[in-house]
């Protein structure tokens, strides 16, 4: 059988290139990838029990090196937040029908579909909703010694309950990370605030608050 | 007035973490059982609704369009269903509307994944799942939001590890009687808890693994169903709901949203009360607490489902049988196809033709898949 592909990549790989298009998989790294047989060997290492002629032969690898640049715009209500964020301060819309605070801003209510144009700002401390103990990042395939803490924060006079039982109905809150706290002693309730980068070093983004860290007397 | 749906046929591939098959071969694997199974020919068939998650996976996009050949839908209306993890039971939801409406007599419908494809892992492709603006800078991975809803859920009715980990043994066990399951198994709850923690408090065991897999089913009016088959499965109420974008702005605790969707399709299939009327249960089970937060939310009880496993009411001799296919768990997670593997157990397990997994006296079941930023419900109510 002829493949447009080989069918079986080798050290050699590169050999059977063309000088000008094996330079191309050099540059961009791709020899690497076709080269790290170890990996793909250990992949084929779990037993296909129904499966007969199972084998690498009949893998063809494609590669992708696209790089996908993103320009998304913020839009009114978060542009004005990260322009918050930028001069240290928290903002969120308010809607006058519901009365709810809404962080991450948004310049209309779901709840009562109208228009939202008060704008508040909110000092960023809260309690922690829920936290987990990531020992992955991104890649799963690396592991941290130390999990990080990731947190969903609601902010202080913005939770909203039913008034016949415990649930939350609405928060005003965020994603974010939180240290200066050993991860045992994390707990949902936990009262904290933002750690803000120096002036100089905001840009105006959901990273120009370092981290959350507990609030004196609590942790 | 809507028409009356039966299910008539269901088909389905092995569930592997990698099948050496394109995603092709797979569609046309499992629709082709699913016409042997009702003695059908896809020329009979009037429409074809699919279902698959993110062209990413593929590194090709418009991926619903390699369904077409394989499913036999050249020709006719095909039209692809995407609502991230709900997509299996959202499919066949988009199916039941086809036939319902009265425009389609017979309808396929089919959901397929190949999650193998991504090398070396799917993972980093989730990211792209989270609001760009606010929450990607922060590097996130998709186990974050299960961590994160699974500490909520376990804070609000002061849940153990140790309980939440008898569901991922009760599920792969199950899975040893199903015939194409990926990970059947004899587990205990030492197994789970002493499995590597990815992120606390979910480790590798609370987790359905990524899978390969195609699904398929054949729906039809009634009518044409009685004169296919002597066992159809009605489909007797389907539900679907949303819930907010701004996820950190909800309580996790609880998906309102999952209750809003099962309750439209109990209140068309004439349900009152789900706990005294249903027989089989296969809520969503991509990790082990989800189970039973969907099931609290499919019986409109915050906190029942945990004790009901504690009981051991869950298990497949229990009163409150819950995925005794072996669920995502157990059968493997290609994330459209899972979904419809559910809606296929009902069929089986309603039709008396579950085999070694059949639950005795089964003839109400309810199947439900959740996903998108964990917000999306879809729920099929299904009796024989």
């Amino acid at each position: 059988m002829t493949r447009a592909t080989p069918s079986r990549f080798s050290p050699n790989y590169l050999k059977q290139l063309p000088e000008d298009l094996a330079e191309y998989v050099r540059r961009h790294g791709l020899d690497k990838e076709f080269g790290r047989l170890d990996s793909w060997s250990s992949s084929m290492e779990k037993t296909y029990t129904e499966i007969e002629e199972w084998q690498i032969d009949n893998l063809i690898i494609s590669y992708w090196h696209i790089e996908c640049m993103y320009k998304h715009a913020a839009g009114f209500a978060v542009s004005r937040f990260l322009e918050g964020l930028k001069n240290g301060k928290i903002l969120g819309t308010k809607c006058e029908g519901c009365g709810r605070v809404l962080i991450p801003p948004r310049i209309f209510c779901e709840w009562c579909f109208r228009d939202v144009d008060t704008w508040v700002e909110h000092p960023g401390t809260g309690v922690i909703s829920t936290y987990s103990l990531s020992y992955i990042g991104t890649d799963p395939r690396v592991r941290f010694e130390k999990p990080i803490i990731v947190a969903v924060i609601w902010f202080d006079g913005t939770v909203k309950k039913a008034n016949s039982s415990r649930t939350v109905l609405h928060s005003a809150g965020i994603l974010h990370k939180v240290q200066g706290v050993d991860p045992e002693k994390v707990h949902v309730g936990m009262r904290v605030k933002p750690v803000w980068r120096r002036p100089e070093e905001r840009v105006g983004s959901i990273l120009d608050i370092e981290y959350f860290a507990p609030l004196e007397g609590d942790g | 007035m809507r028409k009356r749906v039966a299910i008539v046929g269901a088909g389905m591939t092995y569930f592997r973490s990698m099948l050496p098959m394109t995603p092709q071969e797979m569609v046309y694997e499992a629709v082709r059982k699913s016409l042997d199974d009702c003695g059908l020919e896809f020329k009979d068939i009037d429409a074809v609704v699919s279902g698959s998650a993110p062209d990413a996976f593929d590194g090709y996009h418009h991926k619903g369009l390699v369904g077409v050949e394989p499913s036999g839908a050249n020709g006719k209306p095909y039209s692809r269903v995407f609502v991230g993890g709900g997509t299996g039971v959202g499919a066949a939801v988009a199916g039941w509307w086809h036939v319902a409406s009265g425009v389609f007599k017979r309808v396929l419908v089919v959901a397929w994944e190949k999650m193998s494809h991504p090398y070396p892992h799917a993972q980093p492709l989730f990211k792209t799942i989270f609001e760009p603006i606010v929450e990607q800078p922060l590097g996130p991975n998709l186990i974050w939001i299960f961590a994160l809803e699974m500490r909520r859920y376990m804070e609000a009715h002061k849940l153990s590890k140790e309980l939440i980990a008898r569901v991922a043994v009760k599920n792969k066990g199950n899975a040893l009687d199903h015939p194409y399951a990926q990970l059947g198994a004899k587990i205990t709850v030492e197994d789970v808890l002493k499995s590597p923690v990815l992120v606390w408090p979910v480790h590798r065991l609370d987790i359905s693994p990524s899978s390969d897999g195609a699904v398929a089913l054949v729906l039809a009016s009634e009518d044409e169903a009685r004169k296919i088959t002597d066992t159809p499965v009605w489909i007797e109420g389907v539900g679907a709901c949303l819930d907010s974008q701004f996820w950190t702005n909800r309580d996790l605790a609880y998906p309102y949203y999952v209750y809003l969707a099962a309750q439209q399709a109990y209140k068309m299939a004439g349900i009152t009360n789900p706990l005294k009327e249903i027989d089989v249960f296969e809520p969503y089970d991509p990790f082990t607490y989800k189970e039973l937060h969907h099931l609290d939310a499919l019986l409109g009880k915050p906190g029942l489902a945990p004790k009901l496993l504690e009981e051991g009411q869950l298990e497949r001799d229990g009163d409150y049988p819950t995925c005794p296919s072996g669920g995502l768990l157990g059968v493997g997670n290609p994330i459209a196809a899972a979904g419809l593997m559910k809606v296929a157990e009902l069929y089986w397990q309603l039709s008396g033709r579950a085999g070694k997994r059949q639950v005795p006296n089964a003839y109400v079941g309810v199947a439900q898949a959740w996903g998108d930023l964990m917000q999306v419900a879809q729920v099929v109510v299904c009796r024989s």
